[in-house]
């Protein structure tokens, strides 16, 4: 699910890109939509009366209730407002997005910097290591292991998490080679700064903002795949909100329900096409 | 919904929604004007096609234990044959056409069916009934220790064989179970599993495979020499078809590709069953779903407590939410209809006053304790159980963690030791063959190391009653039952586990088939025998 | 050159090494028992010992794992605990349905994906890649289980005689027209038959899940065509052959697609890849018995020499397509090799 913001977008110059993106409508729509989507995850007590029922309470005598004044999205097989399950399903969603590029990032980083600024065997061993993890096939492991640690939000977070850390190895690694050059980290080497303290200190914060930027568009594909996993049951457990959950148990009821699978499962499309975009944006404005 | 589909005269009702929704419009097995596919040309064959929801993972009849007995119940055939409820006796004669238990119950005597080949032409006689049970005690695969009473097998002639028991067991009950009892060609004495799975039967029954697509299908066809005889109007072919999808399932039966189909959406079935040209059969099914409470960890431990969670949980809710009322409130562990059930037996119901005030008794007036809850993970019916569960305990300040795991790794949490294991274990059980002894057995008596019996109940008096009445029901059945009975009651006063539903066994078949009698003893199995349109 | 190929070979072996150790231990450690699953649906005591025993759990992991792997070279990828069947029986049967949909998927991003990539980089900036674009973005964003899902709602009812939602052939083909399966694809077994019945009738079966495969590779392909087309034609080459007045078709087709074509060619191995894992979902909602479905089933019942060996085979193949790009790679553009 990875390969297409991978393909497009490794290239950056940030400071280039919000003068060039505000020219780009499709930008601006999908910057609109996200915004709205981490505003309305954020403050979704605030935006539904059935804010209980969002969090799991069952309300059952409003079993399947169609699309309806009261229940825009209708009601889902226990009789819990599918719109507050999809607002609440939102925070799950960015939740674990956020939860698998931070985890990716955290364990692919520094293995990147310790790789470009010390070159050498070391260099060599961690890309080689990278290069196996990148040949796994993905979704096959995450499903192993998100099956190995007991299905849950954080275990699947994690499962998914295993599988991404190379890409951000190879990102890091390669501005790490770069900055390895720049006469400030010399300077620092010169005056005796350990190796590690220059890592942590000098390396790791001039790579990161690129890195951010990177995650932050790899967002829409963890949620992909974050839904993936909970379709097939490996991932967020009920009562917890989760889209790729509700298209799972919505599945049964489909087609006469067709509310049940349409509402949670347009959520994801909207929330992967919109980061999406941004990527592809971003990517444009690059060339 | 109806209170209770089932008549204490235990007399099978295959009532259809559209019967009871709209009076005697329906008498739908009188009209044959039922569109067929387009395909159906005079001179084919008459097919017969089921669609399952799940594939057939073992055709091997020795060590099948799933829903593959579908498959091996048209194949093979068994000594005796338990009885659809409502029938005159428990067993009809099969491959035996008379059977006599000594009076200690230690010697069983079968006389066989003479005239009877098996598809390969070998004749089936009493070398056969030792070979079959024999290898199947060899492989010692799936429900072969149905077969563990048994010491010797003796074959004084061609048609008599002698089983001699090392304890007291229903030898004629366990003859007819639907797993491990089928009566196998001699001939395929090298065969292995693989063998069988590669699509090759050895079998007495109507039908043989003709071929075999894992994960898809498999055809059978007609064996003409069927010792039964074949009559004008019986199937050809069967088409068992795996179709994992419940949205394709119901389109099938509804557009009559499919004759005979389950596991619909309960949602969807008085919809379904509106429509002439499709019937709902609702029956008993021998299948109770519980919540083994830990009997040995605080604060289950505890029988008030015990009893204060039987009356918290949701029954009438959860059996119209999540299984639209088809499902009834168990009373105990014996499943409605079965024999050794009562349908007086005390239930609890929702009640948080009561729940409140037994939980002040036992120390706990606010609650204030967390239980974990362990389920089969996908099981969708256990886990609704457990939300709707879990809002009602927590109005009274209980927390139920939810659990989904796999089913072999629930049940080692369960066999470790209790103080580790998991507060409720929620699953359900049905019987290998028809006894009350099964649940009781099973699920409460007695064990050192806890095999089945997940809640670690322990009760002398207990054990020694349904041991009691095991070893009588050979000889006094009337009264074996009675303190069978006695024995579920102990249970329910002491709130040994949360009793929650008994299933139903629901099919939907098409309205022209004729003939078709549900028969719980061998669940979602069609006898295509027995069917014609 | 053979340095580039050597690297790449050893690289593909050291892969495969680390995906058997790596599914071997993880499968290992879920929690389960996986005596208990041998042993079958209601074992007693005895059996979950006795299979124990003979599945020599009790010894220590490594030796476990060292007996695995002598097995695999022996070719046996051994049994499922579950089913006893062997595993490389079941994969027989079952991989050849999953291969028949990816390749057919993966068809279908190359006729739709290259033309369409190389049109809308053409006229860049144009209403095509304006449309394409949003396209194909959308085409990455669908979860592909909903699409399935999405599909049969639309074809459920009447309109699934059009195109049926379930299974590789209908029933009726399978009684009266039935056909030797010699590959396992059953394209290929009905016209080797010569039985047109059967194979119009697994076309109409396949056509469905191909759409919902293929909307990934497809909007991949058609955007790496793309954005190498932009490239490859602001070269001073083409501008010269504009120059000399060539048909625009003989420009695009010809002589820019064959340089664009080298990325692409990595994005549709990559997606090929990829497909292999992505066909499990679709696999479960069209009820198409592949290997999808039965390791999906493996999972739900932890059997785990089921999920080990899948892992293995998917990542064999994954690593071989891999493998078998990058030396293609190499030969159309030798300056990959220099990388």
């Amino acid at each position: 699910m990875k390969v297409f913001t991978r393909w497009f977008g490794f290239r950056f110059a940030p400071d280039s890109i919000p003068a060039h993106l505000r020219r780009d409508p499709l930008a601006v729509v999908s910057s609109l939509i996200i915004m709205i989507m981490i505003l309305s995850a954020i403050f979704a007590p605030l935006l539904t009366s059935r804010a209980a029922e969002g969090l799991g309470e069952p309300n059952p005598s409003e079993k399947l209730a169609p699309p309806s004044a009261a229940h825009i999205f209708g009601a889902d097989h226990l009789g819990r407002d599918l719109y507050a399950r999809v607002l609440f399903g939102g925070r799950t969603a960015l939740g674990m997005g956020f939860l698998i590029v931070f985890g990716a990032v955290l364990i692919g980083a520094p293995l990147g910097a310790i790789a470009g600024y010390f070159g050498g065997w070391l260099d060599e061993v961690i890309m080689r290591v990278t290069d196996v993890a990148l040949a796994f096939p993905p979704l096959l492991l995450a499903i192993a292991i998100a099956s190995a640690l007991g299905p849950n939000l954080t275990n699947a977070a994690i499962a998914i998490a295993l599988t991404w850390w190379p890409w951000y190895t190879r990102i890091v690694r390669a501005q790490a080679l770069a900055l390895r050059e720049r006469p400030f980290i010399e300077a620092a080497h010169v005056i005796g700064v350990g190796n590690f303290t220059i890592i942590a200190r000098h390396i790791l914060p001039n790579v990161l903002s690129p890195v951010i930027v990177q995650a932050t568009l790899d967002l829409g594909s963890a949620i992909l795949t974050a839904a993936a996993l909970s379709f097939l049951g490996l991932g967020v457990q009920p009562p917890t909100p989760d889209w790729g959950q509700m298209v799972s148990t919505g599945r049964i009821y489909f087609p006469q329900r067709w509310w049940y699978v349409t509402f949670p499962g347009t959520a994801i499309f909207i929330a992967t096409m919109a980061f999406n975009l941004l990527g592809d944006s971003v990517q444009d404005a690059n060339k | 919904m109806k209170p209770k589909p089932f008549s204490a005269l235990n007399i099978l009702l295959a009532l259809t929604i559209a019967l009871t929704a709209c009076g005697k419009t329906a008498a739908p097995a009188t009209q044959q004007a039922v569109t067929e596919a387009p395909t159906a040309v005079p001179a084919q064959p008459a097919v017969l096609t089921i669609a399952y929801a799940n594939t057939f993972p073992d055709i091997d009849p020795s060590t099948s234990f799933s829903n593959d007995g579908a498959v091996t119940a048209n194949i093979y055939e068994t000594l005796t044959r338990y009885n659809a409820p409502g029938s005159k006796d428990v067993l009809s004669p099969q491959l035996a056409t008379s059977w006599k238990a000594s009076p200690d119950g230690l010697v069983w005597t079968f006389h066989l069916r003479d005239g009877v080949k098996f598809h390969d032409g070998v004749p089936f006689n009493s070398a056969a009934v030792k070979f079959s049970i024999e290898r199947t005690k060899t492989l010692n695969g799936g429900a072969a220790w149905i077969w563990g009473s048994v010491n010797n097998i003796e074959t004084p002639d061609d048609y008599t064989v002698i089983f001699r028991l090392d304890y007291a067991a229903p030898l004629d009950l366990i003859a007819s179970s639907g797993f491990a009892a089928w009566m196998i060609s001699p001939s395929v004495k090298d065969k292995d599993g693989a063998w069988f799975n590669a699509g090759h039967d050895a079998g007495t029954g109507p039908y043989m495979i003709e071929s075999y697509a894992p994960g898809a299908r498999i055809i059978l066809t007609k064996f003409d020499k069927y010792w039964g005889g074949w009559k004008a109007g019986q199937f050809d072919k069967v088409v068992l078809e795996v179709v994992e999808d419940i949205t394709v399932r119901q389109q099938k039966i509804e557009s009559g590709e499919a004759d005979w189909t389950l596991q619909l959406p309960t949602e969807n079935l008085a919809s379904i069953g509106k429509k002439p040209d499709v019937k709902v059969l609702i029956n008993p099914a021998f299948e109770t779903m519980v919540g083994l409470f830990n009997n040995k960890k605080p604060p289950l431990d505890n029988q008030k407590v015990r009893e204060a969670l039987s009356y918290t949980f949701p029954y009438d809710t959860f059996i119209q939410t999540s299984m639209s009322g088809y499902a009834t409130q168990a009373h105990g562990t014996i499943p409605a209809g079965m024999y050794g059930s009562d349908p007086s037996l005390f239930q609890y119901g929702l009640d948080p006053d009561k729940a409140k005030s037994l939980l002040a008794e036992a120390g706990y007036p606010d609650g204030g304790f967390e239980l974990t809850m362990t389920y089969a993970t996908g099981d969708s019916v256990e886990q609704q159980a457990g939300e709707l569960w879990k809002a009602e305990l927590a109005k009274l300040g209980i927390t139920l963690n939810l659990q989904p795991m796999a089913w072999e790794a629930q049940w080692d949490l369960a066999k470790g030791d209790p103080v580790n294991a998991q507060d409720i274990f929620v699953m359900y059980w049905w019987p290998t063959y028809t006894t009350p002894y099964d649940f009781l057995f099973n699920m409460f008596h007695t064990e050192e190391t806890p095999l089945f019996n997940l809640g670690y109940y322990f009760n002398a008096n207990f054990d020694k009653l349904i041991d009691d009445a095991n070893t009588l029901s050979g000889s006094d059945k009337a009264k074996a039952e009675t303190m069978f009975q006695n024995a579920a009651k102990i249970l329910v006063e002491d709130a040994a586990s949360l009793f929650i539903f008994d299933q139903s066994s629901i099919h939907i078949i098409r309205s022209d088939l004729k003939g078709y009698v549900d028969n719980p003893a061998y669940s979602h199995v069609v006898f295509a025998y027995e069917l014609s349109r | 050159m053979l340095i580039y190929l050597l690297r790449r070979l050893l690289l593909a072996i050291l892969v495969i090494v680390s995906v058997s150790v790596v599914t071997f231990f993880v499968a290992r450690v879920i929690p389960s028992d996986p005596a208990a699953l041998y042993a079958g649906q209601r074992p007693t005591s005895d059996q979950i010992a006795a299979a124990r025993e003979r599945l020599e759990l009790d010894q220590p992991l490594y030796n476990q794992y060292f007996r695995f792997v002598r097995d695999i070279l022996k070719g046996d990828l051994g049994t499922s605990y579950k089913t006893k069947h062997a595993i490389l029986a079941d994969i027989k049967t079952f991989l050849p349905a999953t291969l028949e949909l990816v390749i057919a998927s993966t068809l279908m991003a190359i006729i739709i994906g290259i033309p369409v990539g190389v049109l809308a980089g053409a006229k860049h900036g144009g209403w095509l890649d304006q449309t394409t674009r949003i396209l194909s973005i959308a085409g990455v964003s669908f979860p592909t289980f909903w699409l399935a899902l999405v599909l049969q709602l639309f074809f459920f009812g009447t309109l699934h005689r059009l195109f049926p939602l379930s299974s590789r052939i209908s029933n009726n083909v399978a009684l009266f027209n039935s056909f030797p399966a010699v590959t396992g694809f059953y394209l290929i077994d009905t016209l080797l038959a010569g039985n047109f019945i059967a194979w119009r009738d697994a076309v109409w079966h396949i056509i469905l899940p191909t759409l919902t495969l293929a909307t990934y590779p497809i909007s991949l392909t058609l955007r790496m065509t793309r954005a190498a087309m932009v490239e490859t034609l602001s070269e001073k080459y083409i501008t010269a052959a504009r120059a000399q007045g060539l048909p625009e078709r003989d420009i695009l087709f010809r002589y820019a697609l064959k340089n664009a074509i080298v990325p692409t060619l990595t994005v549709l191995g990559l997606s090929f890849a990829y497909s292999l894992t992505g066909a499990f979902l679709v696999e479960v909602i069209f009820s198409w018995p592949g290997l999808g479905k039965y390791v999906t089933d493996a999972i739900f019942n932890v059997d785990f020499p089921v999920i080990v060996a899948v892992t293995l085979i998917v990542t064999l193949f994954f690593v071989s397509i891999n493998l078998f790009v990058d030396i293609i790679q190499a030969f159309l553009d030798p300056r990959v090799v220099l990388r």
